[in-house]
């Protein structure tokens, strides 16, 4: 009688090391939540929740922290360079889809997404000596002396330009999330079925109104899947904020003074915390930026599933 | 009819004032790319000179020296992240895609790897900081863990030797007949095995005693496998579920086990695909700066010494740029521009061999 | 696959092989150009690394705490309670100025008067133009602007501040009353820079902003300073000499740790903001601190010459033998 084989102990091994990679992974995460709550616990006890996120104070002095300033420049710098870059990303993406001639497609396609391979540090250079002189002498100016003089819009360029500011760090960081939401746009308007386009051509559309009525509702929601996307990775970034940004602990109506976000602040102030508490609500703010990332991360998913349930209809 | 007409004209100038729009977007996004790396290689090109590779940093204030240190230093730290990171990236994908194909316990992993690629980098860095970089006593929190994980993992492999002995070679040497004997046989083998890992964790503890206490090169490097990971799980799942089944099938048919399977056939067709992952990841992190500044820190000096603050490019970047000096700034930008067109040159590779391997 | 594994050995066996003594210390921006300079030419001596990072007096204090490095530096010294507390041993290793600095086209170093009252208004920000009345009275020659002055201060936890702000808290009651004096406080107006480096930088690269920096920075980035006057009542410059004359009537007492602040020194030549840079240690590696002090006992045997040369005033010699008996003391001489 053949007995089956038992399993020789090269599988056993091999399946074991797989298995506790995996089992690793899993636990890695949760460590994540763990350690960071651990860590901001001292802070979360003195502080509160709802207390710590609309505390604008910062007092190293007198160890009260608040969240509110570096959330609310999180928060504006955000959605300021998601609106600069959407719109941008969004044309390029509508370009490399339909308007391109074929030959251009892969080189274009590549150097847009050279964009995204540049380190974050490199935009925060570029930023600080080159973009932040650029925007404090000619562009802040010019903006202050044509938008500026409208009553209510003009209070949010108020101030001496310098340069280090919201503004030019929401820009450098535009510039750096263009590349995601383009090609992701330009992935999901490729899906768009031919027979959808050309029947709406047979029609006498032209080449807009196929994109606008045909392509771009058709490709919505991976769209909108890449502009949430590139919205948590504006969330996270440091560098590219770090150098042009002032870290100035207040929240302010006008887009040239200079502000804060959760990651500049951890990046200036983590290792040189030197109280307990000081640190702890450091830890605090990572946890915030933790937990708004996930959330930005799940409506992302629910949309990306959304369309695959979709397509299935 | 001619109402019509001025439709359809106006329709059409919507249509080119549209298209030339976005034609100028692109130009727009092609305009900054070139801006940036003029301005990369414009600064960059005069700060170059072969002292910046092999001489240390002067004090400052006093011109010369080179970035030694930090070129050495960074390819040490991504070397070590590959190290860590790359083999747990693809033995859990190969792990949640073949194994574990379909259950829950797979899609909660790669759930969970998409959340561990949202988490900030700068979040990773205190994370890291919490369990390789702060002292608990004479030890860190991850170095407990470490030894923990690796008594475990290494408790079982020595349980699974042990049972493989006990079922194949002990049970033929004495008969044993009845059911309790093999039970208690079985029990003893798990016992065994448990004590031999409180043994080792025991064992290897206190040997990670002021060790490591502070800044290391290790906690730089895990930093960035932390990083690292999810993505080569990710690119390692999917590959490998873009390999067909029919193919495993063949091979089982032949008589193969599920190990060889893996290994002779299911890799070599996804290798490119996950190679390229694996090229992709590496440039990700090659140009990190956040993850590194509260765990391997900073160095002014030469070492390979991976206990200690090491220096690395990226933090030397940050921190040269933001400081006064006009000698620093230079070698700021000349590092900048190595760094740039490295992981330009990598992922322009990258990209190019998957339109090979998937064009041709 | 043999040869991956081989390699990784050898990186692995190379990445703990020893590479010469290191010494990590960390802290205080203020002396970081002296402490860089004294490491290097130990290192040429002795082959000795001591690997200084200057992240501010705040994080020197916290990783000395947390024993992160071997040696914490702060300029804002710590008191004696504190240093039972968080078990350390204090003494001072250098001596310096903290000067304010502006970027005004035009305006030279060692042109622009201001007194303390000036510069309370301007950081409180109740002084906001340059051409401001009072300025304008202490500065009769000079041709002030009407531009926002742009204020810098530090963003990170600074003994530079802590000394400036005592300062400001020691000359100015309503300063003392509004933000009060520390390594890092609520400052009511400007943007914060990193170390002496980012304020540094900031203020070469912004117009019409004035700043404080440590006197070594301004130097060595040709960046203006002002003049000072001094509570016996005169405009004085940052040099060797006004720093020497706050210092002399410094009483440094080892028996508090030589805890002790030198701003508005009473004497006539006397620099307003002078301080002394302290040197932390872990009461319990004396094997780490004598390491550490064989350093400190090289520079001040030989360094004195380097610190002048940066515009420091190295320790007056019977201050260094209080030092030695400290040591002495604590079992940590070397």
């Amino acid at each position: 009688m053949n007995k089956v084989k038992k399993l020789p102990l090269k599988d056993i091994f091999f399946g074991i090391i797989s298995f506790s990679a995996s089992f690793l992974v899993l636990t890695l995460i949760f460590s994540v939540i763990v350690v960071l709550y651990k860590e901001s616990s001292l802070a979360i006890h003195k502080f509160g929740i709802i207390n710590f996120i609309f505390t604008e104070e910062w007092d190293p002095v007198k160890q009260v922290f608040g969240a509110a300033a570096p959330l609310f420049g999180t928060v504006v710098i955000t959605i300021l360079s998601l609106t600069l870059a959407v719109p941008v990303a969004l044309g390029i993406a509508i370009f490399l889809s339909e308007v391109s001639p074929h030959i251009l497609k892969t080189p274009v396609g590549i150097a847009i997404e050279m964009l995204a391979a540049i380190p974050s540090i490199i935009y925060g250079m570029w930023g600080l000596f080159t973009l932040a002189p650029i925007m404090s002498e000619y562009i802040e100016p010019a903006i202050q002396k044509t938008l500026g003089q409208i009553p209510l819009i003009g209070k949010l360029f108020e101030g001496t330009p310098q340069g280090i500011d919201l503004f030019t760090a929401s820009v450098v960081l535009s510039i750096m999330i263009i590349p995601f939401i383009a090609s992701i746009s330009r992935d999901s308007l490729n899906l768009t079925p031919d027979l959808m386009k050309e029947s709406a051509y047979a029609l006498g559309a032209t080449k807009w109104d196929v994109i606008k009525d045909v392509m771009i509702p058709y490709a919505k929601l991976g769209i909108y899947g890449g502009i949430v996307l590139a919205l948590g990775r504006a969330l996270g970034e440091t560098m590219a904020v770090a150098f042009v940004l002032g870290n100035r602990h207040e929240i302010t109506t006008s887009l040239f003074d200079a502000a804060a976000t959760i990651t500049v602040t951890l990046a200036n102030e983590f290792t040189e915390a030197d109280s307990d508490i000081y640190l702890s609500s450091l830890f605090y703010l990572a946890l915030i930026l933790f937990v708004l990332s996930f959330i930005i991360l799940a409506v992302a998913k629910l949309f990306l599933l959304k369309v695959e349930r979709g397509y299935s209809r | 009819m001619r109402y019509e007409e001025k439709y359809v004209k106006k329709r059409k100038i919507i249509s080119f004032i549209a298209l030339s729009l976005s034609t100028a977007a692109a130009f727009l996004g092609l305009f900054w790319l070139g801006f940036i790396l003029f301005d990369v290689l414009r600064h960059g090109i005069s700060g170059l000179s072969l002292e910046l590779f092999t001489e240390d940093p002067a004090p400052p204030g006093i011109p010369g020296g080179g970035l030694r240190n930090a070129f050495v230093g960074q390819l040490e730290i991504v070397f070590f992240a590959v190290i860590i990171g790359v083999p747990i990236g693809i033995l859990s994908g190969i792990f949640i895609a073949e194994y574990a194909r379909g259950t829950k316990f797979a899609r909660t992993v790669s759930i969970l790897s998409d959340i561990m690629v949202s988490v900030p980098s700068i979040v990773v860095g205190t994370f890291i900081y919490a369990i390789l970089v702060k002292p608990i006593g004479h030890i860190n929190l991850g170095g407990v863990l470490a030894v923990g994980f690796l008594s475990a993992m290494l408790s079982l492999v020595f349980g699974s030797i042990l049972n493989f002995f006990v079922t194949n070679i002990l049970l033929k040497l004495i008969k044993l007949s009845s059911e309790n004997a093999v039970r208690l046989l079985n029990l003893a083998t798990t016992t065994t095995t448990i004590l031999f890992g409180i043994f080792l964790f025991v064992y290897l503890l206190p040997k990670l005693v002021d060790k490591i206490q502070g800044f290391n090169g290790w906690a730089g490097a895990a930093a960035l496998a932390f990083i690292m990971i999810p993505v080569v799980l990710r690119t390692t799942e999917d590959m490998l579920s873009l390999v067909p089944w029919s193919l495993r099938e063949a091979a089982f048919a032949l008589g193969a086990s599920y190990y060889n399977v893996i290994k002779d056939i299911v890799i070599r067709a996804a290798m490119t695909g996950i190679f390229t992952g694996i090229i992709l990841a590496i440039s990700r992190v090659a140009g990190e700066t956040a993850p590194l500044l509260f765990t391997s820190f900073n160095n002014s000096y030469f070492t390979t010494n991976m206990n200690e603050p090491i220096s690395s490019l990226t933090v030397t970047i940050f921190v040269y740029a933001t400081g006064p000096y006009e000698d620093w700034h230079a070698k700021a930008w000349a590092a900048s521009f190595v760094i740039t067109f490295f992981i330009l040159f990598v992922t322009v590779v990258a990209r190019y061999i998957i339109h090979l391997k998937y064009k041709g | 696959m043999k040869k991956i594994t081989a390699g990784v050995i050898a990186a692995g066996l190379l990445s703990v092989a020893v590479a010469g003594e290191t010494i990590n210390g960390a802290g205080a921006t203020f002396p970081f150009p002296v402490y860089a300079a004294w490491a290097y030419k130990y290192y040429k001596e002795t082959g000795i690394k001591l690997n200084y990072q200057s992240i501010g007096s705040g994080g020197g204090v916290r990783q000395i705490k947390n024993r992160t490095v071997d040696f914490g530096a702060s300029d804002a010294p710590l008191p004696p309670e504190k240093l039972k507390e968080y078990k350390l041993y204090q003494f001072p290793a250098i001596i310096g100025g903290v000067v304010p600095v502006v970027n005004i086209p035009g305006v030279k170093s060692g042109k622009l008067k201001l007194d303390s009252k000036a510069v309370c208004y301007i950081y409180l920000g109740k002084i906001k133009y340059w051409d401001n009345e009072y300025l304008k009275k202490i500065n009769p020659e000079i041709n002030l602007p009407h531009k926002e002055i742009q204020v810098v201060h530090r963003a990170d936890g600074s003994g530079t501040t802590a000394i400036f702000t005592t300062y400001l808290s020691g000359a100015c009651p309503e300063w003392k009353e509004k933000v009060g004096s520390g390594k890092a406080v609520k400052w009511p107006v400007g943007i914060g820079g990193k170390g002496n480096e980012g304020v540094a930088n900031y203020v070469k690269r912004l117009k019409y902003s004035i700043g404080y920096v440590e006197f070594a920075y301004a130097k060595q980035n040709r960046l203006t300073h002002t003049l000072l006057k001094n509570p016996a009542g005169n405009f004085v410059e940052p040099s060797i000499e006004t720093f020497k004359a706050a210092g002399a009537t410094a009483n440094f007492d080892p028996k508090k740790d030589f805890y002790l602040w030198m701003v508005n020194a009473p004497g006539k030549k006397a620099w307003p903001i002078a301080g002394a840079s302290f040197i932390l240690e872990a009461q319990e590696k004396t094997e780490v601190n004598k390491k550490v002090n064989r350093f400190f006992k090289w520079a001040f045997e030989k360094g004195d010459k380097i610190a002048e040369r940066l515009d420091y005033v190295p320790l007056p010699d019977e201050l260094k033998q209080k030092i030695y008996q400290y040591w002495k003391e604590k079992g940590i001489h070397p």
